[in-house]
């Protein structure tokens, strides 16, 4: 079959798939018996990347930018044949770096031209492409190149539906963009950025989001501060456990508490001075806090990566666990919910919990019974911090990526509206909040693509409609309600005439 | 209550693993599509070009009439993919 064809037109993309295939059957030993030894040495010859890069000065001859990415395939594969050393593959891939840089500004998508702006399908899927390449020939893609896939990735899964039956489009998007999309997701679901198994991911959030929204309920359920300004330490908990891991190699079950602690320290430091501050002079301090952290966090770009972030790799599962990166990562978030949970109930329960909520409700009576104000509040607002840090530090674990702008003002929002939705001042409001904030969104934009936010607005307004206290505060009133004995007509007529004095009643005079 | 909620809550959470698996399996995968719609076409294309060679037609449109510049590529990782899809014992390989 190789004779066949030896002699005719093959160019570019042509030269890639046939030298392809040749690495292929060359991985399982049948290259020799498939192609004769001089139809190989044509190949060789004919299958070459300098056909349409220029030897001497690496320029494309009359072809758009991605054309680097198939000359770098087969530059690669031609090192992997044997056919030649890797300073080719090398410069092309220079060139193509020096091409992102130079034209692709903060976004990081590829401009066919050389900075015209010509962005099109390629400027996607490119970034996927040149980590296939790296793939292809058992390599691990450079840093930049996961980044860059990274976003292509989350274009693309912004345009599928969740349940797996296609695109958001009525309409055929025609075999090229669409097998665009399946080149980006596929390349990205072998890299360690997406969940093979987007449900499992989801549920993982969920319990995220519940350490977080327990931290922050702590603060403002139990201890009436309101913080408009978490998704700040739950930004400092993630680049903590990120830059710990890239920069310093330190294991990411180290990261985790030393997130805890570090959330800790800031938080108990920014508590000291809004101790002067309460109700909504609190709010807009913290708020302040939450729109600056996301841009520090891009200046310095030297620790943080700036606006590109930083790329992590998922975890293996320990001692041979018969589990995948996804199913590991949720015992583990699990198991880490769990002694949070259970800490925060026996600190809430007991002693503290009491003086924590008394100067919550009057803080100069809580004063007068010989608690410290200003040190509860300060510890209080540490704690929390740091237990939406460790949820920080183990959302960047499971997404293994931060990014500035994934921590913005609208995330302190979000986990605002999962405690009031939750029930505040409870343990298990942060459960019901966790699951609402991260489902509710979903299911608004299944309800209406043009208006997912209004749809989302009308839920919260029906919740708080039907459940002023929360999903917690409505689930113990119907349990009250189910678990009450009938009351008798006797005693119903007993009570009517000796009734005890309500517990919340005002004393008689 | 709370023992019980609790109690609900450790449940689900310790099903959910097996339980998101079920969700996931539920939808058709992709390489089945490949498997049961573009591996036979795949194969009915190559043994037309075994059998016909550089006169094979297409619809009544002849396949090598030098319009499609990367045809020699896309013949080749065709047939090492149909190879490759082969079980060991299979004679063709």
């Amino acid at each position: 079959m190789a004779r066949l064809t030896v002699d005719d037109a093959n160019d570019t993309w042509g030269a890639y798939y046939y030298i392809l295939a040749l690495d292929q059957l060359r991985r399982v030993g049948l290259l020799q018996a498939a192609v004769d030894r001089l139809t190989l040495a044509k190949l060789r010859v004919r299958l070459d990347w300098r056909t349409f890069v220029d030897a001497d000065d690496f320029t494309l001859i009359d072809h758009p930018n991605n054309y680097y990415c198939v000359a770098l395939g087969i530059a690669r594969l031609r090192m992997r044949m044997g056919w030649e050393d890797g300073a080719g593959a090398h410069r092309i891939y220079d060139k193509i770096v020096d091409h992102y840089r130079q034209y692709s500004g903060d976004y990081g998508f590829a401009d066919e031209t050389d900075g015209e702006g010509r962005f099109d399908r390629y400027s996607v899927l490119l970034s996927a492409e040149l980590a296939h390449h790296f793939v292809e020939t058992n390599d691990r893609p450079p840093p930049e190149v996961l980044v860059w896939l990274r976003k292509s990735a989350e274009v693309m899964l912004s345009r599928l539906h969740e349940d797996g039956t296609g695109f958001e489009y009525g309409r055929s998007l025609g075999p090229y963009s669409e097998t665009a999309i399946i080149e980006v997701l596929t390349v990205a679901a072998t890299l360690p950025f997406t969940t093979s198994n987007f449900r499992l991911f989801q549920f993982t959030q969920v319990l995220i989001y519940a350490i977080a929204l327990l931290g922050l309920n702590m603060l403002t359920g139990y201890n009436g501060q309101i913080s408009l300004g978490h998704g700040a330490f739950y930004a400092i908990g993630a680049y903590t456990t990120a830059i710990m891991i890239d920069r310093w190699n330190i294991g990411y079950g180290w990261t985790l508490p030393t997130a805890g602690v570090v959330c800790l320290v800031v938080g108990f430091l920014f508590g000291r001075p809004a101790l002067r501050l309460e109700g909504l002079y609190l709010a807009l301090a913290t708020f302040a806090l939450a729109l600056s952290v996301p841009q520090i966090l891009k200046y310095f770009e030297h620790w943080t990566g700036g606006s590109q972030g930083i790329v992590l790799s998922k975890p293996k599962p320990p001692f041979r666990l018969p589990l995948n990166e996804d199913q590991w990562l949720y015992f583990l978030t699990l198991a880490v919910a769990l002694v949070l949970f259970v800490l925060a109930r026996n600190l809430l329960g007991g002693r503290v919990g009491r003086a924590v909520v008394a100067v919550r409700d009057n803080h100069i009576a809580a004063e007068a019974m010989g608690i410290n104000n200003s040190l509860y509040k300060s510890v209080v607002f540490g704690v929390s911090a740091a237990y939406t840090g460790i949820a920080g530090a183990l959302s960047a674990v499971v997404i293994a990526y931060v990014a500035p702008d994934s921590f913005d003002i609208f995330l302190s929002i979000t986990l605002l509206t999962g405690i009031v939705i939750g029930g505040l001042a409870t343990i298990s409001g942060a459960i019901f909040g966790a699951v609402f904030i991260q489902f509710v969104p979903n299911w608004a934009q299944d309800i209406s693509k043009a208006a997912p936010w209004a749809i989302f607005g009308i839920f919260l307004i029906v919740f708080m409609y039907v459940m002023p206290r929360g999903i917690a505060g409505f689930c113990r009133l119907v349990w009250i309600r189910l678990t009450r004995p009938p009351v008798t007509r006797e005693e119903a007529g007993e009570t009517r005439h000796h009734a005890p004095p309500r517990r919340d009643a005002p004393p008689s005079t | 209550m709370t023992r019980l909620f609790a109690a609900a809550v450790l449940v689900a959470a310790f099903c959910l693993p097996s339980l998101a698996e079920a969700a996931a399996t539920a939808i058709l995968p992709y390489n089945e599509t490949v498997q049961s719609k573009l591996q036979p076409q795949l194969e009915a294309l190559l043994i037309g070009l075994v059998r016909d060679g550089r006169s094979l037609t297409i619809d009544g449109i002849p396949v090598f009439n030098g319009k499609d510049k990367f045809l020699p590529g896309k013949i080749a990782i065709s047939l090492v993919e149909f190879i490759l899809s082969l079980p060991p014992e299979d004679p063709r390989q």
